[in-house]
């Protein structure tokens, strides 16, 4: 035990940390701050700004702090005069060519330069020849603003975009004094995580392009939240103005789902919230034209024409399609008041894949479940196999942490699908094959006779495959590549592939969903059974067009407009309601509308990917007078002889917590005990398989 | 892929890769290679050397704004590559540079209209005890006068118009100034 760890004595304060640990981590720990401006924990050390300088007892010179690994016994003081006099020298070399702009800095108020300035700085500037003065701003792609004058060339980006993104797309040109960021002949940094480097850079160089010169840090306030976008659940802080705005989304990191990563698509996807478009007010149809109308017109329409089509033809015709973007309070509500308010059983969400499987393949389904494993399980692996998956395309962030995988922890990939994605070049084996052939490979993976016939082309993934140590396999659940009637055959042979490999190994698996809170509707039942008993058969949103239903509730989805044909069926149904955010063309046919409040207006919780339950917390009021869903229909539901009783968004988590099969005994009854971070519910197979 | 290295060159390139442990170190020589076939850095020079060296173009590209001898745009026929560093600069190089750029009408970093001459300002050529020292092509000019400038102008001037429609790199007058090779 004692061989792996030393002993460090750092301003006089002892500690011991693992052999290997970096000195500023060290120092971190036991929270002597040393500054630094190139270093960051996710990018490794590099030792090009000189700002962390330290005095080591025993060594000749400063050392930096980032590039000097903690020996045994080592005595390390963070405040001497020295170390003082340095600190104050670096300082004043960053700001030779610093401008002083920062009263029109985005960055000031929050820049570590101008903080650091502050606090270890000369106070004044010896230096009066002229700055170096460049064109500015650049722009560098769609999202990213460059001020090559107020960089200090620490690198940070450069390495974000080499080491983690594995783009290469920022580079260092030129040298020395004359050095500055650019991309390679000039082109446009594109990337699906440009906007990691606004947040990495430590100055004000690098500026959102979208929000330049729109806000002052100071004025903003932070809301903890989860990104909405997909089903990973990144976690976010939502910044507000004036608590009305939203300015923006920043990176709140959990080490446990995103490592403190963000996609574009997630960072800057919030134009949807303050939206003008948002609805403000129910709606009602009135001589063709929808109308604003209060909450207690629009329940009393509602009710009064389910009732009677209840009354006419049963409650089971009348159809309920939620959106699996909802809240987990929101699908749960909509669950309950469908079934024990209006008496329907036809629930269903929509997007969602669909099988042609039966209540006889539940076995199957059982076991990719029960291997469910959680996100970070990826760090440990010793095998990633992508199974037709894409997650840069489905879960972005996915992508940087499967590469952080294979970079640091030599784990291998096996790429085994229809084309080429971002992460097929990181891939030890690749496997390709026609869309139909799917379940033939992955039984062929591991049958006896494909083994002894020995395809070349299956041998590199065997081999593989056959090795030791933790496998994390992803898939993507929707199975978009394969033909529809062909994917019953690849969940079996997944299946397959998991049984026999958990024989001899640890096997965790990832699915990839669609929507961001698609594991929930699913969990909750948002879905009914077709006929053969199975959930996974026609969407009801395509049963809609047989005529076999007479109402319908479209919960914050918008089927019509993709699905063929769905106009003229929701036409013809005797009556539609519709809750969303904007007017939808769902919304445009329906007779009354009700305004939804969007995740960033209302408390509650999502469950991600690998079913960990977050929480997501209200940052703006919203618009008009929308409402959370819950709210809505717990309204809705006294109208009936069975309402609903649900006071707020924390007493239906309790029933969730106290009902649902998984989440029962797992996840807390309050969104204090929750936590910042989330829970992971049911789950985890590999957990359950050590 | 390739489209303007040869496939001389690009063999070079391949033979220096085998020459390092690491294949990725022989980017120099590459660099070099397509350089003296193609006569400036172009980015599609830069494309064809990251594609046989099999490594990023903005890796590539990192190197070639680093090294001054490298050139990032289209270079004259003489490239004239004054040293810019401290014993060049107190013994005149900054004189040296502007007479140049006064006798052709470029400021360093141009090339005449004619496409004869180009001026740079480069780091250290490791001549120092000559300095003010500058390179044409691959021949140091040492101890400097912008007299002896004067001279070696004319000189390549001259050449250049007796060898019109002849080699882009034209050889130089073995003159002045000149020690021993390095």
């Amino acid at each position: 035990m004692a061989e792996d760890r030393v002993h460090v004595t750092i301003d006089g304060a002892q500690t011991e940390v693992p052999k290997g640990t970096i000195l500023w981590e060290a120092a971190k720990d036991i929270g002597v701050d040393i500054p630094i401006f190139c270093y960051h924990s996710k990018l490794g050390p590099v030792g090009v700004c000189r700002m962390c300088m330290v005095q080591v007892e025993g060594m000749p010179k400063l050392t930096t702090a980032c590039t000097t690994t903690v020996t045994d016994g080592m005595v390390v003081h963070t405040r001497s005069p020295e170390v003082e006099k340095a600190q104050r020298g670096v300082l004043e070399f960053l700001l030779i060519n610093h401008p002083l702009d920062c009263p029109i800095c985005d960055r000031g108020g929050e820049c570590p330069l101008q903080d650091q300035t502050f606090q270890y700085g000369p106070g004044i500037s010896r230096f009066v020849e002229r700055k170096r003065h460049f064109v500015k701003p650049v722009r560098l792609g769609p999202t990213i603003d460059l001020d090559r004058e107020r960089c200090i060339l620490c690198w940070r980006c450069v390495r974000f975009t080499s080491e983690v993104a594995e783009d290469n797309k920022l580079i260092l040109v030129d040298r020395g004094s004359e050095s500055f960021i650019g991309t390679f002949e000039a082109e446009p940094y594109v990337s699906n995580f440009s906007g990691n480097v606004i947040e990495l850079c430590p100055v004000g160089a690098l500026t959102s392009h979208k929000q330049r010169f729109t806000f002052r840090p100071w004025e903003l306030q932070q809301h903890p939240s989860i990104c909405p976008h997909c089903p990973m659940g990144c976690n976010i802080n939502i910044d507000v103005r004036d608590a009305q705005e939203v300015i923006r989304f920043r990176s709140r990191t959990n080490e446990a789902v995103d490592d403190g990563w963000l996609c574009d698509r997630g960072r800057f996807g919030y134009d949807f919230i303050g939206s003008p478009d948002r609805l403000k007010t129910p709606l009602i149809r009135e001589d063709g034209t929808l109308r604003p109308a209060s909450f207690s017109a629009a329940y009393r329409l509602i009710a009064e024409r389910l009732q009677r089509v209840a009354a006419e033809a049963g409650p089971h015709s009348i159809a309920g399609i939620a959106s699996p973007r909802l809240s987990n309070e929101d699908l749960f509500v909509f669950r309950r008041f469908l079934r024990d308010s209006v008496g329907s059983e036809s629930i269903d969400y929509w997007p969602r894949p669909e099988y042609s499987i039966d209540s006889g393949d539940s076995a199957a389904l059982q076991t990719l479940d029960s291997a469910l494993t959680s996100i970070d399980r990826i760090d440990s692996a010793a095998l990633i196999v992508l199974i037709a998956a894409d997650p840069s395309e489905k879960e972005p962030v996915m992508e940087l942490r499967i590469r952080s995988a294979l970079n640091k922890r030599s784990a291998q990939l096996v790429d085994i699908g229809i084309h080429d994605v971002p992460l097929s070049g990181k891939a030890s084996a690749v496997l390709r094959f026609a869309p139909d052939q799917i379940d033939g490979v992955l039984r062929g993976l591991f049958l006896a006779a494909a083994r002894e016939a020995g395809s070349e082309e299956f041998a590199g993934a065997r081999e593989l495959l056959d090795g030791d140590g933790p496998v994390v396999l992803l898939y993507d659940d929707s199975f978009p590549d394969i033909p529809q009637e062909r994917r019953r055959d690849a969940l079996l042979s997944l299946a397959y592939m998991v049984d026999n490999l958990r024989e001899r190994r640890q096997v965790g698996v990832i699915p990839l969903l669609t929507t961001s809170n698609e594991m929930a509707a699913r969990d909750f039942g948002v879905m009914a059974p077709n006929d053969s008993g199975s959930v996974w058969g026609e969407p009801l949103v395509d049963r809609l067009l047989s005529g076999d239903y007479r109402a319908a509730l479209f919960w914050g989805a918008n089927p019509v407009g993709t699905v063929a044909g769905l106009t003229e069926a929701v036409e013809a149904l005797d009556f539609v309601a519709v809750s969303e955010l904007r007017l939808s063309e769902t919304a445009g046919l329906a007779d009354v509308v009700l305004p939804a409040s969007c995740f960033a207006e209302k408390v509650g919780t999502v469950t991600n990917t690998c079913r960990r339950v977050q929480v997501f917390s209200e940052a703006v009021p919203a618009p008009g007078m929308a409402r959370p869903d819950w709210q809505m229909l717990v309204e809705l539901s006294q109208r009936w002889d069975n309402p609903l009783s649900y006071a707020s968004p924390e007493a239906i988590l309790a029933d969730i917590s106290g009902s649902v099969p998984g989440y029962a005994g797992r996840l807390p009854t309050s969104y204090r005990r929750v936590g910042p971070l989330g829970v992971a519910v049911k789950g985890g197979g590999v957990e359950a398989a050590e | 892929m390739t489209r303007v290295l040869s496939d001389e060159a690009v063999a070079a390139i391949q033979a220096e890769r085998g020459r390092y442990p690491d294949p990725r170190s022989a980017l120099l020589p590459a660099l070099h290679i397509a350089q003296n076939e193609v006569g400036w850095c172009s980015a599609d020079a830069i494309e064809d050397v990251a594609a046989v060296m099999e490594l990023p173009t903005s890796d590539v590209e990192e190197v070639v704004s680093f090294y001054t001898m490298f050139y990032e745009d289209r270079v004259g026929s003489y490239v004239m590559e004054v040293c810019k560093t401290v014993p060049c600069a107190i013994l005149g190089a900054d004189q040296i540079i502007g007479h140049i750029a006064d006798r052709l009408g470029i400021s360093p970093g141009g090339t005449t209209p004619d496409g004869m001459f180009t001026l740079l300002r480069v780091e250290c050529l490791a001549a120092c005890h000559r300095a003010p020292v500058m390179q044409v092509n691959s021949r140091y000019y040492e101890n400097l006068t912008p007299e002896r400038v004067d001279q070696l102008l004319d000189l390549m001037r001259r050449q250049a118009e007796l060898r019109r429609g002849q080699a882009r790199e034209a050889p130089l007058p073995p003159l002045i100034g000149r020690v021993e090779a390095v």
